[in-house]
């Protein structure tokens, strides 16, 4: 282990290189999970349903909250449960590329290992950045935005 | 172009409280030179892959030490890493990929330009008959043509030295001469060093120059394919009788053609180890014939590496490591 570790050390302290690495990393993910648009629509339509179907269901327990719009309590919500499942779901591509010996593969490139995770990191990041902005798009649809504003910073 | 010293790894267990050491490989010599090509043989958890990921750094050794293309595998790592290329067990591509774009993407990650490893990748894919399957997945590829893709992932940042981590295994016998054509190549065209682990015999005798026989950890034998089957004495003849009564006095007829040996029976067969077989074939079938033995075969084998195997570990390769 700490022989690994000063490897990184060594490898990071030709700056330009480590961030090379992880873009090389980052674009290959990116570009592996865009050629499979299922997955991209899927990852986009789940905030949407899950906003139109359940937020109706929620609008009885509005008042209850002290508001009048359920959407105001749900789309923050959402927002944490996609933060949450997010970084549960981070290291599942993780898995199949280890199977498929990928990771092994790129271990015995020169390039750092902390970019072999940063890259992969950093798409789930994207991904998860795009579906949050859709949901507080969807928000503001829905009437979020309004007098109180609470929708983001949570105080709702 | 390897030296390794004492090379060893082991790993420990815990059974409940209790933890046992497994000694994967206890304290190998490795001598490779340039320009060779040396093959790795043992049968399933001698430590062959093992031993090979400490060479490739993926692996620190417990103990021990090895210089890979000159580097020190525990001090110079990414200089090693840089020098080698590495062909898994397991593949290297995912399977949902571009084959051209892992190809490429694996090549910049050895520091080389997008453009140059383009061109590298497909050179590659010309000289291992992939043409024509850049922008396939290696979902849709038969499984000689993904061994190949693998191959050129390994070689796409131009390596002196290549390791090959049971390269043939799971091919046809098609696929697999195919392959072997292949890595033959890359000594010839690349100048390449090449150290490849195999179980199969044939496999190490139609490519190797020299031969490395670990079992246990241990390596038990290691020198060319010609040397090692010598060391197996003689051929081994075989012969199967059509009658069981047959059995006693045809083992005698057998014996007779080496002075003090005794031939082995099982059944209606009957064998045994004889130097130089062709020339005594001729008197051994005119002795059964005089003696009015009826034969339903005869077969004579040279010494194949098996039996090199079962000389040198008292074991049979085929028998899987208990």
């Amino acid at each position: 282990m700490t022989l690994r570790h000063g490897d990184d050390v060594a490898s990071s302290v030709h700056g330009g290189n480590f961030a090379r690495e992880t873009w090389i990393v980052f674009f290959r993910q990116l570009r592996i999970a865009l050629r499979n648009p299922a997955w991209v629509i899927i990852g986009l339509v789940q905030p949407i349903l899950y906003l139109g179907l359940f937020g109706p269901l929620l609008e009885p327990l509005a008042s209850s909250f002290g508001t009048d719009n359920a959407y105001t309590i749900f789309v923050p919500g959402l927002l944490v449960q996609l933060g949450i499942f997010g970084a549960l779901f981070a290291g599942f591509g993780l898995v199949a590329e280890w199977r498929a010996g990928v990771i092994e593969a790129e271990r015995v490139t020169p390039a750092s290992r902390t970019a072999l995770l940063l890259g992969r990191i950093l798409r789930d990041v994207l991904q998860l950045l795009v579906q949050g902005i859709v949901l507080i798009a969807l928000g503001y649809a829905f009437g979020c935005g309004r007098p109180s504003a609470g929708c983001c910073s949570g105080s709702c | 172009m390897i030296h390794a010293r004492g090379l060893a790894r082991s790993f420990t267990t815990k059974k409940g409280r209790e933890k046992t050491e497994v000694k994967a490989v206890d304290g190998v010599d490795i001598d490779v030179e340039d320009g060779e090509i040396v093959g790795f043989l043992g049968p399933n958890g001698a430590g062959k892959t093992t031993t090979l990921r400490m060479l490739t750094t993926l692996l620190t050794p417990t103990s021990g030490s090895a210089t890979v293309a000159g580097y020190d595998v525990a001090t110079q790592a990414e200089q090693v890493r840089r020098s080698i290329g590495y062909v898994s067990q397991s593949g290297s591509t995912l399977p949902e990929a571009l084959a051209g774009e892992e190809v490429v993407d694996h090549g910049r990650l050895y520091g080389i330009s997008k453009a140059q490893a383009e061109k590298r990748g497909r050179q590659l894919f010309d000289q291992l008959d992939l043409d024509g399957l850049w922008t396939r997945k290696p979902s849709a590829m038969s499984g000689g043509q993904r061994r190949r893709l693998d191959i050129a992932m390994g070689l796409v940042h131009d390596p002196k030295l290549i390791f090959l981590d049971e390269p043939t295994t799971g091919l046809d016998p098609q696929a697999r001469a195919n392959l072997w054509e292949h890595i033959s190549a890359l000594r010839t065209d690349r100048g390449a060093t090449i150290f490849l682990t195999t179980h199969y015999l044939d496999e190490a005798d139609a490519l190797c120059d020299r031969i490395l026989v670990i079992d246990h950890g241990v390596i038990v034998a290691a020198d060319t394919p010609e040397v090692l089957k010598q060391s197996v004495s003689g051929d081994l003849v075989e012969l199967v009788l059509s009658d069981a009564g047959d059995v006693a006095r045809a083992a005698i007829a057998l014996a007779a053609l080496v002075p003090g040996s005794t031939a082995d029976a099982d059944g209606l067969t009957v064998s045994m180890r004889v130097p130089h077989a062709g020339r005594q074939l001729a008197g051994l079938l005119r002795a059964l014939d005089r003696d009015k033995i009826a034969l339903d075969s005869i077969e004579v084998r040279r010494p194949t590496l098996d039996d090199v195997f079962l000389t040198v570990t008292g074991r049979s390769l085929r028998e899987e490591a208990a």
